[in-house]
This record gives C-alpha cells, sequence and structure tokens, in this order.
C-alpha cells in the first residue's frame, strides 16, 4: 500500500432517505450530501415512490460527494452500498448504482450492513470503544453488543419498531412529516406536562410497541374531544413511556454482558430527551453515554462507506454477481473481522 | 450505605447493584442466611410510571415467586414483603448462575452430562410454570440458579411476572430465553433444542406453545421498514 | 404436455440500443444480478448482441408482465443515466 489513505464512496437508501458520502479510512468523512423524501402530513412514504425519489436524486448526489471532497474517481478505493436491511426497490437504486460504477471505473464493490454501518459510524464519530449500542429508528429498534467476533443483538422489539410507532402517532395527529415526523412530536411533546398512562411492555431484554400504537390509536380521539388532554400531552406521555421501556432495556443488557458504556444511533437517537434519560440512568451506573446528532444519527452515505472500508481493509469484497439486496439482513450475519484485529491491538 | 461485614450479625452487605435493586445479604430472624432485595426508583423515568412500575414489579415478584414454588418449582422461600422499602427478604441460594455454569463452559469446554441435566431442568420448569399460568417474563440464564448441595435448578427474578394462559405469552417467554442464549451463550452448541425438548415433555400444552414460537420467531426476522 | 398448471401465454420485448458493445455489457451485468422475484410467474432473457441489449418478458398474467417490466424499465432507465453522467463522454 501507497502512502495514500485508502477512500470509499458509500451508497444508502435503504428507507426514505438517499445518501452518498466519501470517506478515508481514518474515520475523516470528506462529504456526505443526502436528500430526504418527505410525504404529506398523515402519509408514510411506500417502497415505490421512495425507489422513484431515489431515481431522481442519487446521480446528482454522486457528484455533489465527489465534488466537495475534491476526489476524482480514480482516487477511490471501492464502492460501498447497502445490501440491506431495508425496502426492496430503495435499496436496488443504489445497488444499480454501484454495479454501473464499478464496471466503468473498474473498482470493487462492497455490500454493508446498514444496521453494523450505524453502530461503526458511531464508534468512529464519538470515539466509544466497546459499548452496549441502542439502535432505534423508523425500522429498528435492536440492543447490540459485540462479542464473540459479531455483533450480537440481545433486546429488540417484538413487533414494530419504535420510530415506527412515533411515525404512526404523528400521523393520527397529522403532523408534518418535514425535516421528520419525529422531530415534531419531539418539539411538541416540549409543551407537555400531564402524564396519561399508556401500556408499559417489557419482556427480558426485548419490547413490544403494538400494543401502546393500537391503544392511543384507538383513544386519542376522544381524550381530545373530552379535553382529558391535549395533543402535547399525549406526545409527552408517549415519549416518556417508549423511551423508559427503550432505557430499561439498554440497561439490562449492560447489567447482562457487563459494560459500562452506551452508544446510540439511528434516526430516533437524535432525540434529546431519548438521549438526556439515558445518560441519567448511565451516570447512575458510573457509565458514559455517547451519542450523535443529526447528521451521523439519520441514515447517510459516510456510514457506509466508513463500515464498507473496514470490510475492504480486511480483505473483503463482494462479487458484481453477489452484489445483491435483500430486505432482511440480521444484524448478527455479519462478522465484524475488524473489531477481532481492534481487540488484538488492545 | 455498604459495610465490611459478613451479615451474621443482621447487618447488610450489598452483593450486586442490578438495574432496578439493591439485593443485599443478610440473616433473618437472628440465624437464617437470606437475601434482601430493595427496589429503587429510577431517575430517568416520569414519577408517575416510576411508583407505578416499582410497586407492580415489587408485588408480582412477591406473588409469582410464591406462586412457582406451589406449581413445584424451586425459588427461594419467601419471608418478608415491605412495600414502603420497597424490598423483599427471601432465601439465601448457594450456587452459582447458569450464566457463570455456561459461561465457564465456553472458556473450558462443554461438560455434556452436566449441560443436559441443566437444559432438561429448565425446561422443566418452564414448562411447568406455564401450565400453571404463570409466565416468567424474564428468562435469561442471570436468573437460574443451580443449588450446590443438591444441583438443583433454582429461577429467580419474578419482577416481570404474571399469570397468562395464552400461547403468545408462553411463546414470548421462551423467546426471549432463547435469544438470550443465542446473544450469551452460542459457543456451547444448542442448548435450546435440549430445553425444548424437556420442555415438550414437561409441559401438555406443548404444541401449541410451540406452534406460536415459530410464528414470534418469523415476525422478529419478517419486520419490514415500511413506515 | 408440459404438466404445468400455468402456460406463459403473455410476453413482450424491449431492445434498447446502448451506443456501444461496451456499453451494453456494463447494463446487462448490472440489470443481470436481480432474479426475477416470481420466477414461477415472470421469466426475463437477456442477451447483447451488436451494442444493443435484447430482453424478453414472459409471464402467466397480464398484471405481472406490466409490473415487471415496469420496474426494469425504471432500473434500466436508471443504468443508462448512470452511464450517460459518469462514463467515458463520447467522442
Amino acid at each position: 500500500m501507497k502512502d495514500k489513505k485508502l477512500i470509499a464512496l458509500g451508497f444508502e437508501g435503504s428507507a426514505n432517505k438517499i445518501g452518498v458520502g466519501v470517506v478515508a479510512i481514518d474515520g475523516s468523512i470528506l462529504s456526505n450530501p443526502r436528500h430526504t423524501y418527505i410525504t404529506p402530513p398523515g402519509q408514510g412514504f411506500l417502497p415505490r415512490e421512495t425507489a422513484q425519489h431515489h431515481h431522481q436524486y442519487i446521480l446528482p448526489l454522486v457528484k455533489s460527494a465527489l465534488d466537495t471532497a475534491g476526489v476524482s474517481p480514480d482516487e477511490i478505493d471501492c464502492l460501498c452500498y447497502t445490501k440491506g436491511p431495508g425496502m426492496g426497490a430503495p435499496l436496488q437504486v443504489s445497488a444499480v448504482v454501484v454495479r454501473v460504477l464499478s464496471q466503468m471505473w473498474k473498482k470493487p464493490i462492497v455490500g454493508v450492513n446498514h444496521c453494523v454501518a450505524h453502530i461503526e459510524m458511531g464508534r468512529a464519530v464519538t470515539g466509544a470503544v466497546d459499548p452496549v449500542v441502542l439502535y432505534v429508528s423508523g425500522g429498528n429498534t435492536q440492543v447490540i453488543a459485540y462479542s464473540e467476533g459479531r455483533y450480537r443483538i440481545f433486546g429488540e422489539t417484538i413487533d414494530i419498531a419504535v420510530g415506527n410507532c412515533l411515525d404512526r402517532f404523528a400521523r393520527v395527529l397529522t403532523l408534518s412529516n418535514d425535516p421528520s415526523p419525529g422531530y415534531n412530536i419531539e418539539q411538541l411533546a416540549k409543551k407537555g406536562d400531564k402524564f396519561i398512562e399508556l401500556p408499559y411492555v417489557v419482556k427480558g431484554m426485548d419490547v413490544s410497541f403494538s400494543g401502546i400504537l393500537s391503544y392511543i390509536e384507538a383513544t386519542t380521539e376522544e381524550k381530545l374531544k373530552s379535553n382529558e388532554c391535549t395533543p402535547a400531552d399525549l406526545c409527552f406521555s408517549l415519549q416518556e413511556t417508549l423511551f423508559a421501556m427503550l432505557v430499561e432495556i439498554t440497561e439490562r443488557a449492560m447489567a447482562h454482558c457487563d459494560k459500562k458504556d452506551v452508544l446510540i444511533v439511528g434516526g430516533v437517537g437524535c432525540n434529546e430527551r431519548l438521549q438526556q434519560m439515558m445518560q441519567i440512568m448511565c451516570s447512575e451506573r458510573d457509565g458514559k453515554l455517547f451519542a450523535t446528532d443529526d447528521r451521523y444519527c439519520v441514515d447517510n452515505g459516510a456510514m457506509i462507506a466508513y463500515t464498507g472500508l473496514l470490510e475492504y481493509a480486511n480483505g473483503a469484497s463482494t462479487p458484481m454477481e453477489e452484489s445483491t439486496f435483500t430486505q432482511r439482513f440480521r444484524t448478527d450475519e455479519v462478522l465484524a473481522t475488524w473489531r477481532e484485529k481492534e481487540s488484538v491491538i488492545a | 450505605m455498604e459495610t465490611k461485614t459478613d451479615g451474621s450479625d443482621g447487618s447488610l452487605v450489598l452483593i450486586k447493584q442490578g438495574a432496578e435493586a439493591r439485593v443485599f445479604e443478610s440473616t433473618f430472624v437472628g440465624s437464617r442466611r437470606c437475601i434482601i432485595k430493595e427496589r429503587f426508583s429510577k431517575k430517568y423515568r416520569h414519577p408517575t410510571l416510576d411508583s407505578k412500575l416499582t410497586l407492580k414489579r415489587l408485588n408480582a415478584e412477591a406473588r409469582c415467586m410464591t406462586k412457582a414454588r406451589r406449581l413445584g418449582v424451586l425459588t427461594p422461600v419467601l419471608y418478608a414483603v415491605d412495600p414502603v422499602m420497597h424490598s423483599l427478604t427471601f432465601e439465601y441460594i448457594e450456587g452459582p448462575s447458569v450464566k457463570d455454569i455456561l459461561l465457564g463452559f465456553g472458556l473450558v469446554g462443554v461438560d455434556k452430562e452436566r449441560m443436559a441435566d441443566i437444559a432438561t431442568q429448565i425446561g422443566n420448569a418452564i414448562g411447568k410454570l406455564h401450565d400453571g399460568g404463570l409466565v416468567h417474563g424474564d428468562l435469561t440464564t442471570s436468573n437460574m440458579l443451580v443449588r450446590s448441595a443438591s444441583n438443583q435448578l433454582v429461577l429467580i427474578d419474578f419482577g416481570l411476572s404474571f399469570t397468562s394462559t395464552l400461547p403468545e405469552d408462553k411463546a414470548v417467554d421462551l423467546y426471549v430465553l432463547e435469544r438470550a442464549l443465542l446473544s450469551m451463550h452460542s459457543s456451547c452448541g444448542n442448548v435450546m433444542d435440549q430445553i425444548l425438548a424437556a420442555y415438550r415433555k414437561s409441559s401438555k400444552q406443548w404444541s401449541s406453545t410451540l406452534n406460536k414460537l415459530a410464528e414470534v420467531r418469523l415476525r422478529g426476522r419478517k419486520r419490514t421498514m415500511v413506515g | 404436455m408440459d404438466g404445468v398448471a400455468y402456460s406463459w401465454d403473455f410476453q413482450c420485448n424491449l431492445e434498447v440500443d446502448l451506443g456501444s458493445e461496451e456499453n451494453a455489457h456494463i447494463v446487462y451485468t448490472a440489470l443481470a444480478v436481480d432474479k426475477e422475484l416470481q420466477p414461477d410467474k415472470v421469466k426475463r432473457h437477456m442477451s447483447v448482441s451488436n451494442g444493443k441489449l435484447s430482453v424478453n418478458f414472459e409471464a402467466v398474467e397480464a398484471r405481472f408482465l406490466r409490473a415487471s417490466f415496469s420496474a426494469f424499465v425504471d432500473v434500466l432507465t436508471l443504468a443508462t443515466k448512470t452511464i450517460e453522467e459518469f462514463g467515458p463522454k463520447k467522442e
């Protein structure tokens, strides 16, 4: 290897954001533009429309990522894309562009697990070494820790994701989806103070949110009509309940696998109330909370580039005929080879 | 708070600071070695939610621990409940946790005979609980002890337990255990299969529960990201 | 007499001129990776000759044909746009 640092171009488009990032192996982010598909209030995003959004934005994003980074295609060592999990049609957009670029630029491809990418980006940005990871987004809710070569899932939702629960409640209140439904719930919750009791479902290190969602969906109209509470009170109570469940299972996982620190990643991880609650729990245990802001919490291309680069530097790449995408791709399916090397050095 | 005595004079020795409770060793009415488990309030939770959960779990633990014994599953004998201090006093069990035993197997190799014995006891115990309409709610290897004197399995930590006869609840109970084994003890081989084999023999309703378990597993894997 | 309940009655062909044999191969290779999601309902056959990509679809019902064809055209457009944008500029 020459003096030059390895550089990757990464593509992320597994949900309603399309992002392209340029990253070097030392974790420095040279560019990371993205665009979000925002649906009208009361509506979620569907695969076909989301894919069309990604089609429209992906090539301009590649151009802008390269221009901002000041990097030419020749200087790139590998092309990384999100293999899964996520929605099929949107995932395919990144995969197809990467396959074409790979042939034209003669660069290898690295398929990346979206969840692992969130973790690695979070570790790189915050400096967390071996934390328990709470990964919370519109599609995922997992408590993860590294053990024996893999990121293992200690706790997770047994039905819907926490972000999905928040998004769907935002639809009940027809809150705006701009910049995101969760952000608007968070702002409204700051004005609420009356605590409405909601179901609280923790099973071991797992949680369930579907019961809370159906309860709040079924009772919101009546509670608001009878002036029992305001929409702000409901946002406040929902956040307090959901986040208490998340902090609880994170703490259980910490006790179970003897780890001191917590890293929060994923779109819901930007929520400041969640961070605050987690911070209180961590300081009671003499641990540290590591969290990032929306540049890295929210899906982005740099996290895919960085994680792909870690794999590439350890000799992994994805042959063209295997550069598929998959809606289901468990976090613990990935062999985190780079982590093993880290622990040898440590 | 912490004292350096061994607890034989009735004083408290902190032996574990758990997520929701402090666990002390002490003595009960003079000479009996006992455990005092004191639930404390969690500052990150809304006070209303916190006091509701603390009380609910204290009651669940006291009630379900006793009910489990009636169903023929070994649990520590409950000596006292203090709803003001949110504490329970119960029998001290001398012996390692299943977690420590399995982690030991991970390091030095699996003692197959002992593994089979423990797995069978786990399957039997859960089968008895479930047939009696009791769901443990937190089946991890940390919550199972093996009494040194008799090698008998003792279940602890019933704070998340509840009564239910629904196959769904029982299946999730098993699913939680399966995932705990997978994430912590993957080097011990397929312990869950051995546990389920014993569960089949022990529970009369095994068939509906295990069918449901297959469904719950699928749900975990099939979740989509469509908002 | 093939013993299959369905017959592949619905067909359509698509031919795209990609300007060069190389481009045609790039698109072919990129799009061949993703298999049809319901191979028992839709079959897709692709080939390249003289800088042209030929695609033949066969389906057991019109709606499957329509869905597959439409999805394919979307990714085909994306692949060709990527070449136009980032490929070697035509002399």
